[in-house]
């Protein structure tokens, strides 16, 4: 159910701005038929979480057609000119690079890049952000960005991971979990994934598959003799839309205000 | 604790730790070209440490020594070889018995124990400590290694360097006892070994707050005492999630005092009917209220079985009246 401010929302009322098969579409029916209560304190936010889980998607299925490679943390690349490599095997961004220039360089070099699955979906939450605020309010709220795993997330991207949920979403990163899983390769302990709704996912290192497809997958690199299966958690990672939201609406509003002042003037 | 110093040092090692590992190299070229025998009993000297082995295997190969090579020489260079490329035969290619295996497991904890000081020494030698402790943990549940285990975790966290695996190596036991071997680290004069004690355990409450370090090791060992007995394992990890919790509270088990298999997250015992009808009921209640009945109950226990076998037989609407004033009447 869609609650704004309080009352019961009808997505009637907007469903028909939204192309049939779209994103925006399967998620506000989902919404709308699940058992959650998805609140929200205006229309405009609504429609805010709705395109940038549409831009999650995308930012997903785009990382999927690039070069972009696969690689543990000790065998971790990324373009020089934009990111520090770490120690760890992290990428630190450069001081004075523009951070929408270096998230977008990851699409458009994505052959100098690779990295395991984890570090994958932030790239995939920070280009999507990205992509809703534009480059010039992304560089003022993530100026310093690290990519490493899930450590050091910028805290106004929110992600946080939810044990209570019953309506899984397009956009929200789920987690395949491999108990059995061969110990040389750990980093098969696991697959990180984007929900792109209609059943698929996305993971760095698989591709885009079913759930059932994943899990024969995960369940190849297990040790000889393994008897448990891959398994799909029933948590979810989720930015915080609601925060992220009145960054964007502080910036527009100030934006409108400098443009008022500015034809006042005129 | 593991001063190697007490131990005999093979002449390779003496060389290696004397003049560094380059001049290991050289020096093992030059003995190669004049007296291979020579090579061969230095390299299989009983005493040798893993370290120079690891160093010396391109040389070892290029002068077709492996055939020459001591068993446990032999099976270490198949583990390295193994986990450095993707050819996964080495070792299933041998003979298949247990004192294979048993071998294997003593070469892997060769590995990490005569390695350890040398962590850090590059990329692949560190993925190949990384992969032997987690056969050991995993596969072998072999305990003995934690300890050498929790010391390259906070070295490797003060050095800046990738800990994600060895840290999963480490949960992977799944013996809540070896929590005690991080718990230490809370009262450990070195500021940074608190701070990164107290976000391992970050799952305990309070632990990883703003509190002296007197404070978190008592609120660590509090927290054990009531819930070591009801933990299960459940894999969490750096892959996952931030904060990982390897090990989570069975409610259920701190509820009837039963002790919890930590694999399966099941009571040990099994449990009477009468203890399955409290269950069921105990099953249907708010999270908040099974906390407070699973902490009132394990708190009884504790203090007074008696009393604990009297609360428990009341019906669990009456429990929960006792467990909110604090105490059966």
């Amino acid at each position: 159910m869609i609650k704004i401010n309080g009352d019961k929302f009808d997505i009637g009322t907007i469903i028909n701005q939204y192309k049939d098969n779209s994103t925006e579409a399967y998620t506000l029916k989902k919404m709308a038929s699940g058992e959650e209560v998805h609140e929200y304190d205006s229309l405009d936010e609504l429609k805010f979480e709705l395109n940038l889980r549409k831009n999650i998607v995308n930012a997903a299925i785009d990382l999927d057609k690039s070069n972009f490679d696969f690689a543990v943390f000790r065998k971790s690349r990324a373009n020089s000119e934009y990111w520090e490599r770490t120690r760890q095997g992290g990428f630190l961004l450069r001081n004075g690079v523009s951070s929408a220039s270096a998230v977008n360089n990851i699409y458009k070099n994505s052959g100098k890049y690779a990295t395991e699955c984890a570090t994958a979906m932030v790239i995939v939450y920070y280009k999507a952000v990205l992509d809703s605020f534009g480059a010039r309010l992304f560089d003022t709220v993530f100026s310093n960005i690290y990519l490493m795993n899930w450590h050091y997330i910028d805290r106004n991207l929110g992600l946080d991971i939810s044990d209570d949920i019953s309506d899984f979403l397009p956009g929200d990163c789920r987690y395949f979990k491999n108990p059995d899983v061969n110990p040389l390769t750990p980093e098969w302990q696991g697959e990180n994934v984007i929900d792109l709704g209609n059943g698929k996912y996305y993971g760095h290192g698989i591709g885009i598959r079913t759930a059932d497809e994943i899990i024969e997958a995960l369940n190849e690199e297990r040790f000889m003799g393994a008897r448990r299966s891959a398994f799909l958690l029933d948590s979810a990672t989720r930015p915080d839309f609601k925060h992220l939201f009145y960054i964007y609406l502080k910036s527009v509003s100030r934006n409108e205000e400098a443009h008022r002042r500015r034809h006042r003037h005129h | 604790m593991y001063d190697l110093n007490l131990d005999p040092v093979s002449f390779l090692d003496k060389v290696r730790s004397d003049r560094g590992i380059e001049d290991l190299r050289d020096f093992f070229k030059q003995l190669t070209a004049k007296d291979l025998k020579g090579a061969k009993d230095f390299i299989n000297d009983k005493d040798l440490q893993f370290p120079t082995l690891f160093v010396l295997r391109d040389e070892i190969q290029r002068n077709n020594l492996e055939d020459v090579l001591t068993k446990k020489n032999k099976i270490a260079l198949l583990i390295v070889k193994e986990i450095l490329t993707d050819k996964r035969d080495n070792l299933a290619s041998e003979k298949l018995s247990f004192d294979y295996v048993q071998m294997i497991h003593n070469v892997l904890k060769w590995i990490i124990e005569t390695g350890f000081k040398d962590d850090g020494m590059d990329d692949d030698y560190d993925r190949v400590l990384d992969i032997s402790a987690i056969l050991l943990t995993k596969m072998y549940k072999d305990k003995t290694i934690l300890n050498i285990l929790v010391d390259m975790i906070f070295d490797r966290y003060k050095k800046g360097a990738l800990v994600h695996d060895l840290v999963w190596a480490f949960f992977q036991i799944g013996d809540p006892q070896s929590l005690i071997l991080i718990g230490e680290k809370l009262l450990s004069s070195i500021p940074e070994d608190v701070k990164i004690a107290a976000r391992l355990l970050n799952f305990i409450p309070e632990v990883d707050k703003s509190i002296t370090k007197e404070k978190k090791y008592t609120t660590f060992l509090n927290w054990m005492k009531e819930n070591g007995s009801f933990l299960e394992y459940t894999g969490e990890s750096f892959q996952q999630k931030t904060n990982p919790s390897p090990y989570k509270v069975v409610l259920e088990g701190k509820y009837l005092c039963k002790n919890i298999c930590c694999e399966t997250g099941r009571t040990l015992g099994i449990p009477s009917r009468e203890e399955n009808q409290l269950l069921n009921g105990f099953k249907k209640l708010d999270y908040d209220t099974k906390i407070l009945l699973s902490n009132f109950s394990i708190r009884i226990h504790q203090k007074n079985i008696y009393l604990w076998d009297v609360w428990l037989h009341y019906s669990l609407e009456d429990q929960i009246k006792i467990a909110k004033i604090g105490g059966v009447q």
